[in-house]
């Protein structure tokens, strides 16, 4: 690409692309507005700018906006690389079950939800899966439901959307527009 | 972060998932599910994998049971005495008994679910080509302990000198205090620690007194400062007699509560120094 053809950042944007670059976890737009004591509405502005940015010069990472922040991550293109690049992949590397997916996913798409309400879904006993999900902050208690035992509720945490990639909960299709298709279950 | 518990068996989570693969897969009814091929296939699957758990195994073998059972029961003609139309479990119920109905209703609910642990996968899949700055525990750990250790070290600094200056001020008046007794001054206040020199000399005191008198008493020791109201040399007396009995060179009773502390010279010993 030639230099003429490169566009440049607004101050606003690369202000954000600096703070983004040193923070370790995911920021959020408020934060931004009051470190850079800068109107909400331009912040999300020059995050948009630099998202594109990023996308149009072929950037090796990428702006994403997860659990309610913004993060720069590598772009899934150079993976490989990465993975070759001492021990940051291994670092990285979130191991889940499938059926730890499967649970998160009652979970997620239920949330408050109880152990019980799980198991029915499911049809098989969740208690080590939940205990599993729970050691790994994937999900959490978030109460106890106002029912015989007052059985505990759990949720999906920010980390859940973190490893998912998730903004926020509402990003997840509904249940209804999941396709099932070409799967029969009547007798 | 540390690697989660992995599933045994690869691509199934349990006998209701393995059906609805079963039946995605060749195209089943689940009502003409043969239960005979499905635990041949699952057996040969298994010693396939060798990597399944009882439960997961025992389960499957629950819900394969099931399936059987309604099967029989469809075959026999059933008893119009019996209004739940169905069999009387081991303990007298019928809670166990789940039927091909209640099956395909679970199916039914468990599908879409199945359908979003795809698209979870998939995302999170995805999601793990990315990487980011990462906040490594261990170096968070360093710091923290380099921090602590900063802080401790500056403040153990500042305390000490604050230490010596109040003991080299108490030295100095102490010092005064013995000549000029002003214990007065510190009234209150723990006193500083006598230094070796006085304490020896208060031994020595001592020890010429038992070559006189083989037996002394704590009060007449201590009434000797009586009239000069030195609270440090009392405080050295007593550990010149701690010093003394520590090395066996004297012995030291109090026959009752609260009554006179009597100082012998040890048996045979010379309290000459």
């Amino acid at each position: 690409m030639a230099k003429s053809e490169l566009t440049l950042l607004s101050a606003t944007a690369s202000r954000i692309e600096a703070i983004l670059f040193t923070a370790t976890t995911q920021v959020s737009e408020r934060e931004l507005s009051d470190t850079l004591a800068v109107p909400l509405r331009e912040i999300s502005a020059a995050l948009l700018e630099l998202q594109e940015h990023l996308v149009k010069h072929a950037h090796g990472i990428e702006l994403q906006n997860v659990a309610g922040g913004w993060q720069l991550a590598t772009h899934p293109h150079y993976a490989e690389i990465i993975s070759l690049f001492r021990d940051v992949s291994e670092r990285q590397k979130v191991k889940i079950s499938k059926a730890s997916v499967e649970t998160l996913a009652i979970i997620a798409y239920n949330q408050p939800v109880t152990r019980g309400e799980v198991e029915e879904i499911r049809s098989v006993r969740s208690e080590s899966v939940i205990e599993t999900l729970l050691s790994h902050g994937l999900i959490r208690i978030a109460g106890r439901k106002k029912s015989v035992g007052s059985p505990l509720l759990y949720r999906t945490t920010d980390k859940f959307l973190d490893v998912f990639g998730l903004g926020s909960i509402s990003e997840l299709p509904s249940l209804d527009e999941i396709s099932v298709s070409g799967v029969t279950f009547e007798g | 972060m540390p690697s989660a518990i992995e599933i045994s068996i690869d691509g199934f989570t349990g006998p209701l998932d393995l059906l609805c693969h079963l039946v995605e897969s060749r195209q089943m009814q689940a009502s003409k599910i043969k239960v005979a091929q499905l635990v041949r296939i699952y057996g040969a699957y298994l010693s396939k994998t060798r990597n399944a758990s009882a439960e997961v195994i025992s389960e499957f073998f629950f819900m394969a049971a099931n399936l059987l059972l309604q099967k029989v029961l469809s075959l026999l003609p059933s008893d119009k005495n019996d209004e739940s139309g169905g069999v009387e479990g081991p303990d007298g119920s019928y809670d166990d008994v789940i039927s091909e109905e209640e099956l395909l209703a679970r199916m039914s609910r468990f599908s879409p679910y199945r359908a979003a642990t795809v698209l979870l996968l998939e995302r999170k899949d995805k999601q793990g080509r990315r990487f980011k700055r990462i906040f490594l525990q261990d170096d968070q750990d360093e710091k923290n302990e380099q921090k602590t250790q900063i802080y401790e070290l500056g403040d153990l600094y500042h305390l000490s000198k604050l230490w010596w200056s109040l003991l080299e001020a108490h030295r100095n008046n102490a010092e005064d205090e013995f000549e000029d007794d002003e214990d007065e001054y510190w009234d209150g206040v723990p006193g500083s620690l006598p230094d070796e020199a006085r304490i020896q000399t208060r031994i020595d005191e001592i020890a010429e007194k038992l070559r006189v008198s083989s037996t002394l008493f704590l009060s007449s020791l201590i009434d000797e400062f009586h009239s000069v109201r030195s609270v440090s040399a009392v405080v050295v007396t007593l550990l010149a007699l701690l010093e003394m009995c520590r090395m066996k060179k004297i012995s030291v009773f109090q026959e009752e509560l609260f009554g006179e502390v009597r100082i012998n010279a040890a048996f045979g010993d010379s309290v000459a120094y």
